[in-house]
């Protein structure tokens, strides 16, 4: 992928470089909003979102003297929160006796009643949404991830493979497992 | 015969599997191309979902300061973890070579030296092959090896 105008951000030495630190902080203010929503989609928990959101800049600060530039900060950023999550879903099946965590999908869904729907397209609208949530749980992390990475994100699938670090046709069969397991879910609530 | 495309077919397009087939078929085939819009609106709706739980739950974007405060803390508080257990494993390996061998009060010395010279004059009583009276008569015999020698006795 070509860099971007976000590549601008590179830097070389963020621990002695007052220009490096204001622009680590630029790419905070820029991203941590999308890290966080990819975060929070993937783990369902506000509270562990916040943590892992933290934990991602926390790698990328410790690292922004390494990033070669060879993609946009936001796709290496986006690379290191999908390893983050992929650590703490290992971390939580190593820690079986800790729930998993998981949130009411009607809770997530009700965040649209606020628009100007009709109650009955409120409705339907909400049982889909729920069936779509439910759906995206049941799916392995890597389709998790794709799928969010595509559907929420709305990445290229080149940009995907890049910060999941496989291939495009692995992103396609896994976008292909997640799109058919979440449509047979839907067609079977109808 | 089904001349709509399957739930696979459906999926592969979603997924990005580029065939001119299903591109066609799609262009020309109201049923197709609405189902298709139909799952595109809820994902739509899905995204929209997605992006107000999490401006709703996010919390201030801290700024840098803040940030690298914490980071630097996390980084320190690492390191006294590992000083803690540093410490605690030189203090476990310290304890043996501290520690004297203890012993045993004098009067606990004696009673037991007294109950082994007890133990040893009771051995010796039952030890004895012939009962006191007949001691004297004991003393007259041979050693027990020359009799075993000479065959009398086995």
């Amino acid at each position: 992928m070509q860099p971007n105008a976000t590549s601008e951000l590179l830097v070389t030495d963020i621990d002695n470089a007052p220009a490096a630190l204001r622009k680590f902080d630029e790419a905070v203010q820029r991203y941590w909003q999308r890290v966080f929503r990819f975060v929070l989609a993937s783990v369902r928990d506000v509270n562990e979102a916040e943590c892992l959101t933290q934990d991602c800049f926390c790698r990328a600060y410790k690292a922004w003297n390494r990033f070669r530039g060879d993609s946009s900060v936001e796709t290496w950023l986006m690379h290191i929160a999908v390893n983050v999550v992929r650590d703490f879903f290992r971390n939580r099946r190593l820690q079986f006796w800790r729930r998993a965590p998981v949130v009411d999908a009607s809770e997530i869904g009700c965040i649209l009643m606020d628009r100007k729907l009709s109650p009955e397209t409120n409705a339907v609208v909400q049982e889909q949404l729920r069936n779509v949530w439910a759906a995206t749980e049941i799916l392995s992390t890597k389709q998790r991830t794709v799928f969010l990475l595509r559907f929420v994100d709305e990445m290229e699938l080149s940009e995907i493979a890049q910060v999941m670090g496989i291939t495009e046709g692995s992103v396609k069969v896994h976008l292909f497992r997640a799109v058919h397991a979440i449509r047979k879910r839907l067609g079977r609530s109808q | 015969m089904n001349t709509h495309l399957t739930e696979e077919q459906i999926s592969q397009y979603i997924a990005g599997y580029d065939t001119g087939e299903i591109d066609g078929h799609i262009a020309g085939c109201a049923q197709c191309s609405a189902t298709l819009a139909s799952f595109e609106n809820i994902i739509g709706q899905f995204r929209g979902s997605a992006g107000d739980w999490a401006g709703r739950e996010c919390p201030r974007i801290p700024d840098i300061a803040t940030l690298s405060g914490t980071f630097r803390r996390s980084r320190t508080r690492s390191l006294r973890w590992v000083a803690a257990v540093a410490t605690l494993a030189a203090i476990v390996a310290a304890v043996p070579a501290l520690r004297k061998p203890v012993e045993p009060p004098v009067g606990e010395l004696e009673q037991s030296r007294s109950d082994e010279q007890l133990l040893e004059r009771v051995n010796a009583h039952l030890s004895q092959s012939a009962p006191a009276s007949l001691q004297p008569l004991m003393e007259m015999l041979p050693p027990r090896s020359d009799l075993k020698n000479e065959g009398e006795i086995r």
